[in-house]
């Protein structure tokens, strides 16, 4: 521990020194009493105030938590070579708040001392825990002796994902079984339509109800059920952000909504990240590809860089063909609209969720900063229009809106355009 | 807070001499102001050195004030008192360089210790004014054991000082 003489000590020893040697000079046994009480405290804090070192271990009851869970980490405390009062405080980062505060304890030379501390998780993300910062709690106040320790420990805190009731269809469905009913015809549930029993048609598909109205052998054709390709394209080159809270936030919150959805559905999911360099994870299904995608989540931050590969930099293998693409981004920068676009041309199903920027902005402070806004909103509206035109479902998600109105938002267009292009 | 309270205290330091001052009271009027001054400069500044200037500035008040006086003073131990919660408060108010705030619990702590040094010091110097009162006949032998053992004091606290620092 580093240890650093108070400001104390310097003045006690200067004022017994000099109250003695005026005491004894003016013959007062008013300044020699005056002298006593600072020359006992420094001689006292010299000879117990030595060096000390502690050994610290924090471990964590779990490595991965939930917004707004609580978790327990286990300080143990050793003293080595003297015994002596310190001052315990763990420092977390920005995310992590304790709900005990610091406490001081007495440790006794070479004994170890657990403590509880108890940790809420408030933000998602990847943490390092384990930073320790120790006073020693010297009781003459001669000496100031503080240590912090490194982190040592991998906190993952997931963000909420509350179950979605309706989750957006993929145009195409792929050939492994799910539960998406697939446009094509073939043994399923949901019927499709009745037509007359051609040779070497399977014999469980004859629909004996319509054979017995029609006097004819008729079949029941049915839709089956199959699986759909997600990809969620997450836009990390821009954001709109007051404080803690900003569009990325929304973006990992939309994403872990969705791929819990999609996953549960058995859709096979991936992610791509869209920013100055562009990060994948290929479309998988289950339980640990949803642990894979939510760990890559956690680790989106924003980079503002002038590096741009742009939608050229997505591998064919993170897109597969047919797979339906949702896409969340604040739309605030213009390489980002441009990559949307571009992945739109492709053979891919698209939708975009707009993350509404406007909850992060200050308020407009006079009449031309209105008017910019007004001009900024129109800009953001042409945007959205122009992916509209394209058959690209926008739909705006606002903080305080359950996520879901955004989904019915883009379900209701895509509904129309394809009723349309029927 | 601490700040204005370690203020309050070293403007009755500065005030206890003053009225039995007599002819002196210019003089310990004008040191009275220079710890004062010592004391706001060290405190609002942050200068702890300012700190020890005042604290010495008062204690050449108070020792100066005493040349007027006959007798051992009677308030001496309230003296002690007052300047090691001056002292105590003075340096609370300043952050130690490279520390963070105490804790709730490390300021309840300090407190308390503040309480205790005070209490402890007013305790010391009323014992010690009382051992000077005692009868007991004086001399060069006594007088040179008095300088003996404040040489004594100041040689001790050199080395530990020495060892320690």
């Amino acid at each position: 521990m580093t240890r650093r003489p108070t400001y104390r000590l310097g003045a006690y020893v200067a004022l017994a020194v000099v109250a003695v040697v005026g005491g004894l000079a003016l013959a007062r046994p008013e300044l020699v009493a005056l002298a006593a009480s600072p020359a006992l405290l420094v001689g006292l804090g010299l000879i117990t105030g030595r060096r000390l070192d502690v050994a610290v271990g924090v471990a964590v009851d779990r490595q991965r938590g939930v917004e707004g869970q609580d978790l327990e980490l286990l300080v143990t405390l050793t003293a080595i070579g003297r015994a002596a009062r310190v001052e315990v405080a763990i420092v977390l980062p920005n995310g992590l708040t304790a709900i005990d505060d610091a406490v001081i304890v007495r440790l006794e030379a070479g004994v170890a001392r657990s403590l509880r501390v108890a940790v809420r998780c408030e933000r998602w993300g990847a943490y390092r825990l384990g930073a320790v910062r120790l006073r020693v709690v010297d009781p003459y106040g001669m000496f100031s002796a503080t240590a912090a320790t490194r982190p040592t420990t991998t906190l993952k805190v997931y963000p909420q994902a509350p179950v979605l009731r309706r989750l957006l269809a993929p145009l195409e469905t792929q050939l492994q079984l799910g539960a998406v009913r697939s446009r094509h015809r073939a043994t399923g549930v949901e019927l499709a339509e009745l037509r007359p029993y051609i040779p070497g048609d399977d014999a469980r598909a004859i629909s004996w109800r319509a054979t017995a109205r029609r006097q004819e052998l008729w079949v029941a054709e049915r839709h089956p059920e199959r699986s759909g390709d997600v990809v969620l394209v997450l836009d990390t080159l821009a954001e709109a952000r007051a404080g803690e809270a900003g569009t990325l936030d929304l973006a990992v919150r939309a994403a872990t909504v969705l791929l819990s959805g999609h996953l549960a559905r058995r859709d096979r999911v991936g992610i791509v990240g869209l920013g100055g360099t562009v990060t994948w994870l290929r479309p998988g299904m289950g339980a640990v590809q949803r642990y894979r995608l939510i760990d890559a989540l956690l680790s989106s931050r924003i980079l503002p860089t002038a590096v741009w590969a742009g939608a050229a930099g997505v591998p064919v293998r993170a897109l597969p063909p047919q797979a339906l693409v949702i896409g969340l981004s604040p739309l605030l920068d213009a390489r980002v609209v441009a990559a949307f676009a571009d992945l739109a041309g492709r053979s891919v199903d698209m939708a975009l969720v707009e993350l509404d920027p406007d909850a992060f902005l200050p308020s407009a402070a006079d009449e031309a900063d209105r008017l910019a806004r007004r001009l900024w909103a129109l800009e953001r509206d042409n945007v959205r229009r122009r992916f509209l035109r394209r058959g690209v479902a926008v739909a705006p998600w606002r903080p305080h809106e359950p996520f879901e109105t955004a989904l019915t938002r883009m379900e209701a267009f895509r509904r129309t355009t394809r009723r349309a292009s029927a | 807070m601490t700040a204005v309270a370690a203020l309050l205290v070293a403007g009755g330091l500065v005030a206890y001499p003053l009225p039995s001052a007599g002819r002196l009271g210019g003089l310990l009027a004008v040191l009275g102001g220079l710890g004062l001054f010592s004391a706001a400069l060290g405190i609002v500044v942050g200068w702890p050195q300012a700190i020890t200037v005042a604290l010495l500035v008062l204690v050449g008040q108070y020792g100066i004030s005493l040349l007027n006086r006959e007798g051992v003073d009677p308030g001496a131990p309230l003296v002690a008192v007052g300047l090691l919660l001056f002292a105590e408060l003075a340096f609370a108010s300043l952050a130690a360089p490279g520390q963070v705030a105490f804790s709730p619990a490390g300021r309840r702590y300090q407190a308390l210790r503040v309480l205790v040094v005070v209490v402890g010091a007013g305790l010391v110097s009323g014992v010690l004014l009382l051992v000077v009162g005692a009868p007991l006949a004086g001399g060069p032998w006594m007088s040179a054991s008095g300088v003996g053992a404040a040489a004594g004091l100041i040689a001790l606290l050199a080395l530990l000082v020495r060892r320690s620092v």
